[in-house]
């Protein structure tokens, strides 16, 4: 962990960087932008900007980083679009002509929970990445903090705040509490109320 | 005033499903909770919110993205800055890749994600070497260049193609970067002179610089092995 484990260290190759972590930035951009192709933009991006600084790299924060380069990518991707309302949309000259999704990526997004990821979506972006971060990347309260720039306990609201509205948003997906029943605080069993999409 | 008298703030609700309480904090919470059932069922929403984002199943990798991210070095640094490599951006063709994406329609400005630094990206400093890289090399894809519109089908020889270019470049670059490492000077590409206040270089070619880190590329495909990206810790 020392200046002695640093000199030994062996650089990691690029195909080993990106085998370990592009799932998990995937995963990340995915939550956050609600679908494949963001996700696929945000996370070609992270990688490119993770290439560019490589020498700045210190073993130990790759994570960090990648949340938080992937994060704040997508915070700007939403501020600019946010931004493009208000304007004429420009004329996109360099858009492709479309291509399919294959078989295989159809499959995956329908694998992958679209009640959740439809709940998420509609959280307001700042309130989505700390629960994303929270809840799906594992990340501390002070790491989230530090991701997003944000105090902890801005980081807290948001996280209890944006838990309520997923929750409201997933009512049919766990059984209802009354409020003040006065029952256990036991996890919910059955999906008794669920089924139903 | 009794403990039943101010619920739970907000913040402590969160902290607390997360387990993030100071002790103390937690204890009064604890009481709070076994008197109070509207906060336990705020706790209890929590929880359940927290338990179905973490159960559901990740997304997979797109198939081809993976090919896509492993050939970013090649993209990312080899793009332009000098006339040997803004060829060699020409022939990367990028937007013909078989594996490029699904276009998103509704993404007007999916080819404006920026180059320049955001949170968390890279400070100036640290693209020397590639500084005077056009905007199209801030995302391989995102600005298709002429070969766009090449059909797919030709897509496996103009990968070839662009790995030997790439090889060829990359060896050009590393001529040229050695050079400049070993004079010390750091103004190893010509568009990207690394000055000293430039923590770090990269030098892509056989040039092995002191204190190098390697990056081996590996073609996914593959094809043509580019030669080893080697950055140069400056600091």
């Amino acid at each position: 962990m020392v200046d002695a484990s640093v000199a030994t260290w062996v650089p990691p190759t690029w195909d080993e960087v990106v085998r370990e972590h592009s799932t998990r930035v995937y995963r990340l951009a995915y939550r956050l932008s609600g679908n494949p192709q963001d996700a696929e933009d945000l996370t070609q991006e992270t990688f490119v900007r993770v290439f560019r600084s490589l020498a700045d790299y210190t073993p130990g924060t790759f994570e960090g980083w990648l949340h938080r380069i992937t994060t704040n990518l997508f915070l700007d991707l939403v501020r600019r679009r946010q931004r493009i309302r208000f304007d004429a949309l420009p004329e996109d000259t360099e858009r492709l002509p479309g291509r399919e999704r294959s078989p295989e990526q159809v499959y995956a997004d329908r694998a992958f929970d679209p009640d959740v990821q439809a709940a998420l979506d509609g959280l307001p972006p700042d309130f989505r990445a700390a629960v994303v971060l929270c809840d799906i990347e594992g990340l501390s309260y002070e790491e989230i903090a530090a991701t997003l720039g944000i105090k902890l306990g801005t980081v807290r609201s948001r996280i209890h705040r944006g838990r309520v509205l997923l929750r409201e948003a997933l009512a049919h997906r766990a059984p209802r509490r009354a409020a003040a029943s006065g029952q256990d605080p036991t996890p919910a069993t059955g999906e008794s109320a669920g089924g139903a999409s | 005033m009794t403990l039943l008298d101010v619920h739970l703030a907000e913040e402590a609700l969160a902290a607390y499903v997360d387990g993030v309480l100071s002790p103390a904090a937690g204890e009064r919470a604890d009481r709070h909770l076994r008197a109070c059932a509207e906060c336990r069922a705020e706790v209890d929403a929590q929880r359940e919110a927290k338990a179905l984002i973490a159960a559901a199943p990740d997304p997979q990798l797109p198939v081809g993205l993976l090919a896509k991210l492993l050939e970013v070095p090649m993209t990312a640094d080899l793009g332009g800055g000098d006339r040997v490599l803004a060829v060699a951006g020409d022939a990367f063709g990028w937007a013909t890749d078989p594996a490029a994406r699904p276009e998103n329609p509704r993404l007007v400005e999916r080819s404006r994600i920026p180059a320049p630094p955001s949170p968390g990206a890279a400070p100036s400093g640290r693209r020397s070497g590639s500084a005077a890289r056009p905007a199209g090399a801030s995302g391989p894809g995102r600005r298709p260049r002429p070969p766009a519109t090449v059909a797919r089908g030709a897509d496996r020889s103009r990968r070839r193609r662009r790995g030997l270019v790439v090889s060829l470049a990359g060896l050009a670059f590393g001529v040229i970067a050695s050079a400049g490492a070993t004079s010390a000077s750091g103004a190893a590409a010509p568009a990207g002179p690394g000055t000293g206040s430039s923590p770090a270089q990269l030098v892509v070619g056989p040039s092995v610089p002191l204190q190098a880190q390697t990056f081996p590329v590996n073609r996914p495909d593959g094809g043509v092995l580019v030669p080893a990206v080697h950055t140069s810790r400056g600091r």
